[in-house]
């Protein structure tokens, strides 16, 4: 059945109007220009005539979208704007920096899987260690609050002798971390040279700005932003961290030691060096930057009108027979999870056919876990039957 | 083969040429005294004679034992090509010494062998200490190849350094840049290097964020490659004076001790391949770091920016 309403943007996001007008624009100027010399120009901004680029809205080149993408996670004019194919290029980046002063790193079991094996596979070859703070179950089962979190994050941080600190802002299961608060709490009581932060499920979802306080804070576009085509941003701005993240990033390019041509294309811009590198996809880079317009003017009560969504769901599935498993008022998002002990034998897979079955696109674990990705418009009558249905047939 | 056939068969002391013809002339002899002295002479002659006979025995144990001991000490020195049978580039040398020694001990020139002897005295001096894990480079930058074989060396993933910086001139000439280029090398290929410097107030006044040039951009470079660099103003450590030693930590093989002259050229460095040492130097590091501020502080503009 197709779908009817889309609850499935913690995995990727719908595509934004302006975003898919962008990708538009783009592949009419492929028709004509593919990779000629006038479409560079358009690319880097440097289009003397003009012509090229009026297909577009909101292009205006590569260093413009990293000057927005800047402007929108709230840093300072200094800082610097990475872009690169995907998000795993920065946790090898994040790797990089932590295993330069850090003997070892702590994490927590919000974190990224995939990003965690990244960090955890560098300390072993260099004999470093990471240990790992178990906050999910805390949060979810045992409803801990911001103190208990911070509680247990500080007392690991104690006990391992830590001098790094990898965060989520926000877990793909939908807790929504106070990291900066984090972070202020740790950097007076500890040696912390290094703070990461994972926004993938962040960027343009909550409002709070990360960027600043932490070193590196880096996220997608292809999730909450909806640009649909992926595409990765990470900034960084520190005072104590920028040159050094500066340089790490320079030396991986130059000793090839990073496999992102768009990172590649992007750092080395118009220099003869990148000229005839590896041939890059460029549309996620157009893509991104009208999915940035879009959220630029978003309707500030738009992140209100989610937390309501959130809400209204949380009650209407609790009605189904299922158990939502709603966090501390503070560690909420614009994810809601829930659980049935009647399908907890279920496959994913069929538990998500089941819901397409009844229009609904939503995420799906093991153990019967669904999770719903809240829109930022109010869910109409229309959008609660549907859920409804979905929830009861299953 | 069987050892004793080699041996030739033992014949009795009494058939003994020697034994018999002492043997028959002594008899001989105090035979014809009997004849022609009294008793009382006859018992003196033999009395003198039974305490030579003692004396002689006693003597002979005595060479005998001394001989001994000279044997043993020689043995123990044969056994010295074989406990370096193993290692073929010791045994070499061992070879080329030994051969050097045996022309020395044919030289007639009294003058050569005494500067020989001199020279020889030095050298020994100097592998004792080496053999006892003490390496010492009296005036000369050619400490800097051990110390990158030690930087390079598999089992050191850890390397704690205390540059003891009392001029601008500290690692700033050839040989100092270089050190400092393979410090950022092995640190961007995973080293984990933590510098503490203990900077001399006139190149870091007390108002001053940071150190002057050029130690400022020699610090911050090496923080901008993943280094941990911490920083304490000598005047602070006036009271734990025994603290102000410039010295490196590589892992657990070794520890150097660095002394410059006031160009900040090396005057010596001292290597110990020393457990104790190794441990002596962690606490001190340990001791020494608790006056010390991390540069990643420094550079926070929430802590203040430089």
């Amino acid at each position: 059945m197709p779908t009817e309403l889309y609850l499935d943007t913690a995995r990727l996001g719908l595509i934004s109007p302006t975003a898919k007008s962008e990708s538009e624009a783009y592949l009419r100027i492929a028709e004509r220009e593919s990779a000629s010399s006038r479409f560079d120009s358009m690319l880097f901004a440097d289009d003397t005539t003009g012509e090229v680029g009026d297909e577009f809205t909101t292009w205006s080149g590569i260093a413009d979208l990293k000057e927005r993408f800047r402007r929108f996670s709230g840093m300072t004019a200094t800082s610097s704007v990475l872009l690169a194919g995907r998000t795993k290029t920065f946790a090898r980046i994040a790797a990089r920096l932590f295993f330069g002063p850090c003997r070892n790193l702590l994490v927590t079991d919000l974190g990224w899987p995939d990003y965690i094996d990244i960090l955890n596979s560098h300390a072993r070859r260099l004999g470093r260690k990471v240990d790992r703070v178990a906050l999910v179950d805390p949060v979810l089962r045992d409803r801990a609050t911001p103190s208990d979190m911070l509680n247990l994050i500080v007392e690991a941080y104690r006990r391992g002798n830590c001098d790094g600190l990898f965060l989520s802002a926000v877990s793909n299961t939908g807790i929504n971390v106070d990291v900066c608060a984090i972070i202020a709490q740790l950097e007076n009581k500890f040696d912390l040279p290094i703070v990461v932060v994972d926004g993938a499920q962040h960027l343009a979802h909550l409002p709070a700005r990360l960027a600043d306080c932490c070193d590196f804070y880096f996220a997608s576009t292809h999730k909450w932003l909806g640009s649909h085509l992926p595409l990765a941003v990470a900034c960084y701005g520190q005072s104590r961290s920028q040159t050094w993240i500066d340089a790490t990033v320079r030396r991986l390019i130059d000793y090839d030691e990073i496999d992102d041509p768009l990172l590649r294309l992007v750092e080395e811009c118009r220099s003869d060096a990148g000229q005839f590198g590896e041939t890059v996809n460029l549309a996620p880079l157009f893509a991104a930057s009208g999915a940035l317009a879009d959220a630029e003017n978003a309707d500030e009560l738009a992140m209100s009108s989610q937390r309501t969504n959130v809400d209204i769901l949380g009650e209407l599935l609790a009605d189904c027979g299922w158990q939502p498993l709603l966090p501390n008022d503070h560690f909420r998002s614009g994810i809601l999870l829930a659980e049935s002990n009647r399908l907890r034998g279920a496959k994913p897979s069929i538990l998500r056919n089941g819901l397409q079955q009844c229009g609904l696109a939503a995420t799906t674990y093991e153990n019967g876990l669904v999770r719903l990705s809240a829109p930022k418009k109010l869910l109409t009558p229309t959008d609660l039957d549907i859920v409804r249905h979905a929830f009861q047939s299953c | 083969m069987n050892v004793s056939e080699e041996r030739p068969p033992r014949k009795s002391v009494l058939l003994s040429f020697r034994f018999l013809t002492v043997s028959v002339i002594g008899s001989f002899a105090m035979a014809i005294t009997s004849v022609y002295a009294d008793l009382p002479a006859l018992v003196a002659l033999l009395g003198a004679l039974v305490s030579i006979l003692a004396g002689l025995a006693l003597e002979a144990i005595h060479q005998a034992e001394t001989h001994n001991n000279r044997q043993n000490k020689w043995f123990a020195q044969l056994q010295v090509p074989v406990l370096l049978a193993s290692d073929a580039n010791l045994t070499e040398r061992y070879v080329e010494l030994s051969e050097a020694l045996a022309r020395l001990s044919k030289c007639d020139d009294e003058v050569l062998r005494e500067v020989a002897l001199i020279r020889l005295a030095v050298l020994t001096n100097e592998l004792t200490a080496i053999s006892t894990g003490s390496v010492v480079f009296d005036s000369t930058e050619t400490w800097r190849t051990v110390y990158e074989k030690l930087l390079r060396a598999d089992d050191v993933s850890e390397y704690l350094s205390v540059a003891w910086v009392r001029t601008a001139d500290y690692w700033q000439d050839t040989p100092g840049r270089q050190s400092t280029e393979l410090n950022l090398q092995r640190a961007h290929e995973g080293l984990l290097i933590e510098r503490l410097a203990i900077v001399n107030d006139t190149i870091w006044p007390p108002e001053a964020a940071l150190p002057d040039e050029p130690i400022r951009r020699w610090l911050l470079d090496q923080h901008e490659h993943g280094m941990r660099i911490l920083l304490v103003r000598e005047s602070q450590l006036k009271l734990e004076p025994e603290l102000i030693v410039d010295y490196g930590i590589y892992g657990n093989r070794a520890v150097g001790y660095q002394e410059l002259d006031d160009q900040s050229r090396t005057k010596r460095f001292t290597l110990r391949f020393d457990h104790e040492e190794i441990q002596l130097a962690k606490d001190r590091w340990q001791r020494l770091k608790l006056y010390a501020i991390p540069l990643w502080k420094i550079l926070d503009r929430r802590t203040g920016t430089p």
